[in-house]
């Protein structure tokens, strides 16, 4: 019987409950929704709780993205290095073919230019004591060449075979101290040798102090000499001088072609005519 | 020349030298020999200029182990500062009596200075890098 009543009781407080919920339900209906003077007690306390919680719980997340979660930022950031370093050097090779590509029409318009048949080299190796001027290139006895075949580029003569293997040889530089060209002025055509002197600078010699030579001028093979075909580019007078104790104008050519950045020459497949045999033939 | 241009270190002449303090007389002469060799097929000068160069540097090193210590890095500098220059002067020498018309300009002179002087300076450092690259197992250690 006891048992009966409490239960009794139990579901008249449950129903008390929710009858009390009901009513706070309808007391919002119409009306502003603001905390009443209860509610307001109510925040005013729990807040300040709340906001601890909050912080607390904002500061472990802070840890976590800060550090934990970077991890996964620096892994991409990496990763994103590679691939910038990848394409930097993609970008180089592009730069490195257009460059190339640019020198080779440039050798094409040379070979198209002369009216001899030429060969394509690449220039393998360079003197190794640095007070010779020469290069080795990578065409031999096996592609026709011969000792004594003109090598040009598109700028202007370069030198001169001097030794031959099956698939290399070696070429003298016009600026070699051993290298003399027959040479034209080519406004006036007034005849000299161009000599090497191991720099930059070539000079030009038994140019005779009649002649009519200015600074500017442009310097061209002769064909005299039996090697180079006439009318290629050799260089430019960059400074002239008169003494009155010399023979000859002491003249400084500066070459037209520009050693330091050689890559790819031609080698211009001509036989090459010895002088007694020119002279026997005229 | 041959490493650095007209006023950079002859690195070989420290590498001959080297050879011959670590490694023994035969051994040097037959890399400075090869390494002449090699030097005269690729350079257009005259045939055989560099390795009876590099037999000059040999004899002039042989000549001065009687004064200088090698093993002593103030040795190793007077040395090869001297080789270099013993070797610039032949250089110029033979160019000098063999071209048909010699050009040597007084600046050249004054570079063989300067790269004589840093070959000299630079001597003890490659000394050590070499003997810190190749100490334990690499046998023969028969030198001066």
């Amino acid at each position: 019987m006891l048992k009966g009543i409490l239960g009794f009781r139990k579901f008249w407080i449950f129903l008390l409950i929710i009858g009390l919920v009901l009513f706070l339900l309808s007391s919002n209906a119409g009306r502003k929704s603001s905390w009443n003077p209860f509610e307001q007690a109510l925040v005013e306390i729990t807040a300040p709780i709340q906001k601890i919680i909050t912080r607390a719980v904002n500061f472990v997340g802070g840890i976590w993205n800060d550090y934990f979660y970077l991890v996964n930022v620096r892994e991409e950031n990496r990763l994103l290095k590679e691939a910038i370093d990848s394409l930097r050097m993609q970008n180089l090779r592009y730069k490195e073919i257009v460059a190339a590509q640019e020198r080779l029409q440039a050798l094409l318009k040379v070979r198209q230019a002369i009216e001899l048949p030429v060969l394509a080299a690449q220039v393998v190796g360079r003197d190794p004591t640095g007070w010779f001027k020469s290069v080795i290139i990578d065409r031999g006895r096996s592609d026709g060449v011969k000792v004594d075949m003109p090598v040009v580029n598109a700028s202007g003569v370069v030198g001169r075979i001097v030794s031959v293997s099956l698939n290399y040889s070696k070429v003298l530089l016009i600026i070699d101290q051993n290298s003399s060209v027959d040479c034209l002025v080519e406004r006036s055509r007034d005849r000299g040798m161009v000599k090497g002197r191991s720099s930059e600078i070539c000079k030009m010699e038994y140019v005779v102090k009649s002649s009519d030579v200015i600074k500017g001028d442009s310097i061209i093979t002769s064909s005299l000499g039996g090697v180079y075909p006439k009318g290629l580019p050799v260089g430019r007078v960059s400074s002239l001088n008169v003494l009155p104790d010399k023979l000859f104008k002491e003249i400084q050519v500066r070459p037209a072609v520009d050693f330091s950045k050689l890559e790819e020459v031609v080698i211009v497949l001509k036989e090459i005519i010895s002088t007694s045999e020119q002279t026997a033939g005229k | 020349m041959l490493g650095g241009g007209a006023y950079g270190p002859d690195l070989l002449t420290i590498l001959i030298v080297y050879l011959f303090l670590y490694y023994g007389r035969t051994p040097a002469v037959a890399f400075a020999l090869g390494q002449g060799i090699i030097v005269d097929v690729f350079s257009v000068g005259f045939k055989g200029l560099f390795a009876f160069l590099y037999m000059i540097v040999c004899a002039g090193i042989l000549l001065g182990c009687r004064f200088f210590n090698l093993r002593d890095p103030k040795g190793q500098i007077i040395l090869i500062t001297l080789a270099v220059l013993l070797k610039r002067s032949f250089f110029f020498g033979a160019v000098y009596f063999f071209s048909i018309d010699p050009f040597s300009p007084s600046s050249l002179l004054w570079a063989s200075v300067i790269s004589a002087l840093f070959s000299g300076l630079i001597a003890p450092a490659v000394f050590f890098i070499f003997e810190q690259a190749f100490e334990g197992p690499l046998g023969n250690r028969n030198g001066t």
